[in-house]
């Protein structure tokens, strides 16, 4: 659905991302794995269309990213990003609604309440709902955010369309936490989304269905979990000496030597 | 917690915004009939029907109000609202609840511009041959619009860059504006004093009228944007996501504002801290959300300033403070207070 096409993007004279090409298929969760400062970010910037690419393309459904309006991405595809800070009090019921913004005066408009009341629920905020958002800890900011992300993409029925990104959902969150973020964005792939989180645990990709490594502004690798997760290849990635351990699942699992 | 689909016809329901606009209504009538009705010629309440209705009355008091009271209370609601929208608008677009309307150059454009029109007020008439009271508040109105648009020029495409370009503008101002003023003579510079305090005395319904109708103009491309500033709060990037294009809104808050500003600015001088202080009173009494902060803004802004204005009229009777003394006197403290209190918390 969303393809890089040789996409590179620098600031001033550094190159943050060269060449990158990528295909995020409906109903697929990608994971991308690197170290801070390898592109990531960028690479997330490029394929939600808020950076045009200096060179190569960004395509949706066939046409450039950039053709479509802020308004009419904002409606299929919804970005959690890592800032979570507000200056002023909100409240977390007022953050979540922000989700629903982009479907003003839509007829998907009449499914705000719907929307509000099965994220609260799913994200368990019930008891945060009333709270003013800059009193949260961050792993409860992270939840706001979270459900804010789920409102702006939720409807009735399937996800077919829409495109869902996450730059380090799991950061800041405790373990049990962590799975919850995780299972979102399964589910939502799942369910028919593209679907990408920038990780940074390399256990956290094994449910992928694609593994994008990136180092020094380039896609290293790409592929399917098996192929791309073996630890000579991430402990190039990531700069640190892994151990590939048998994991309960008959999976591998890796831990830093 | 669900909201019971069905509730009984009888029941009205009172949200905690009905409540606050109700309250902020209140006030605000309140502080017109106190604007109207007090001052060295009181009005009894009970006349005030009377006379507004064109009933027979006493000259004097009929004079009083339709030619002082009348004018003065509607340049304070055009004033008051205008700065207090326009200050509860820049603190969302800066996403600063220390912003003011003065920190992107408006305030000190047009007192340059004033400044410039006192002192060089001799060899201006000879070539634009207009009366001083027209021609300060028309420079005024100018000068604010034109640093304004140098602040836009300068400031490239974010946000942090249009405050540094607003600092460098108000620099530029406050430079220009001192050079004048050392080359003014004692007349001149009673005359600028007294305008950088501000005063809803000259005004008249004609300064009043078009206070208003900028006001107007500013409130209409203001309150839609609401959802937009909302948005703002979680981050450029994150507002952006939402689908809000913020390159259009900050340029159409920032030409409101300036328009909505510099209008009250050029009807009674400089008035300091309405712009400030009545945002962040909404937002402690009320919700930090702009649909309800731009609206009460306008709301309480009008009625603090008219308030202002009849301690200003009442406090050295027969004589009048600036007001823009009075609301400086009162809001420098709870100013201090903020800030006392953020490096606290």
């Amino acid at each position: 659905m969303i393809r890089a096409e040789g996409a590179g993007y620098s600031v001033g004279r550094t190159r943050l991302l060269a060449e990158a090409s990528l295909r995020l298929r409906p109903g697929t969760l990608t994971a991308v794995l690197g170290r801070n400062g390898a592109g990531k970010t960028t690479l997330l910037r490029l394929l939600t269309g808020e950076l045009a690419p200096e060179s190569g393309r960004v395509l949706l459904d066939d046409a450039p990213i950039a053709s479509l309006s802020a308004i009419a991405l904002a409606r299929r595809r919804a970005v959690l990003s890592q800032q979570h800070a507000l200056s002023f009090g909100l409240l977390v019921a007022d953050v979540v609604a922000l989700g629903r913004l982009p479907h003003r005066g839509t007829a998907a408009a009449a499914e705000d309440r719907a929307a509000l009341a099965a994220v609260r629920a799913d994200f368990m905020l019930e008891a945060l709902w009333r709270r003013p958002y800059p009193t949260l800890s961050g792993g409860e900011r992270q939840r706001a955010q979270l459900a804010r992300a789920a409102a702006q993409l939720w409807r009735r029925g399937d996800r077919q369309g829409q495109a869902l990104f996450l730059d380090e959902p799991a950061a800041a969150l405790d373990l049990a936490q962590q799975g919850a973020a995780l299972r979102f964005a399964g589910d939502m792939a799942a369910q028919g989304a593209a679907v990408l989180a920038v990780l940074h645990d390399p256990n956290h990709a094994l449910r992928a269905d694609q593994v994008v490594l990136i180092g020094g502004g380039r896609v290293l690798a790409a592929g399917p979990p098996a192929e791309v997760l073996t630890a000579e290849r991430l402990g190039d990635c990531l700069g640190v000496a892994l151990h590939a351990l048998p994991g309960p699942g008959g999976q591998t699992v890796f831990l830093a030597a | 917690m669900t909201t019971p689909a069905i509730l009984p016809a009888s029941r009205v329901v009172f949200t905690p915004k009905t409540l606050l606009f109700a309250a902020l209504g209140a006030l605000f009538l309140l502080a017109l009939l106190l604007e109207i009705l007090l001052g060295p010629v009181a009005i009894a309440p009970g006349r005030l029907l009377h006379l507004l209705l064109g009933a027979p009355a006493d000259a004097t008091e009929s004079a009083v109000l339709w030619q002082i009271r009348l004018p003065r209370a509607l340049m304070a609601v055009a004033v008051g609202a205008a700065l207090g929208m326009s200050g509860a608008a820049q603190q969302g677009l800066f996403r600063n609840q220390l912003a003011d309307p003065a920190l992107i150059g408006v305030s000190a454009g047009a007192a340059l511009a004033a400044v410039t029109g006192i002192v060089l007020f001799a060899p201006l008439q000879a070539v634009l041959p207009i009366p001083p009271s027209l021609l300060i508040p028309v420079l005024a109105f100018g000068g604010g619009l034109a640093a304004t648009f140098v602040a836009l020029r300068l400031a490239g495409t974010d946000t942090a860059g249009l405050l540094l370009a607003g600092i460098a503008v108000n620099a530029a101002c406050g430079a220009a504006t001192g050079l004048l003023i050392t080359l003014s003579d004692d007349r001149q510079l009673r005359d600028i004093t007294f305008w950088t305090m501000g005063s809803l005395a000259a005004g008249g319904w004609a300064g009043g009228g078009i206070a208003l109708l900028a006001c107007l103009i500013a409130a209409v491309m203001i309150l839609p944007t609401a959802p937009a500033l909302d948005a703002l709060l979680l981050g450029e990037r994150e507002a952006g996501w939402l689908g809000v294009r913020v390159d259009r809104l900050r340029l159409r808050v920032v030409v409101a504002t300036a328009l909505a500003v510099g209008a009250a600015v050029a009807a009674a001088g400089i008035i300091g801290f309405v712009g400030l202080v009545v945002p962040h009173l909404l937002r402690l009494l009320g919700s930090p959300r702009h649909g309800l902060v731009l609206p009460g803004s306008a709301l309480l802004g009008a009625a603090l300033l008219l308030l202002a204005d009849t301690l200003a009229r009442g406090i050295a009777s027969p004589a009048e403070l600036p007001v823009g003394l009075v609301t400086s006197a009162l809001g420098a403290p709870f100013f201090i207070v903020l800030l006392w209190r953020g490096r606290l918390a």
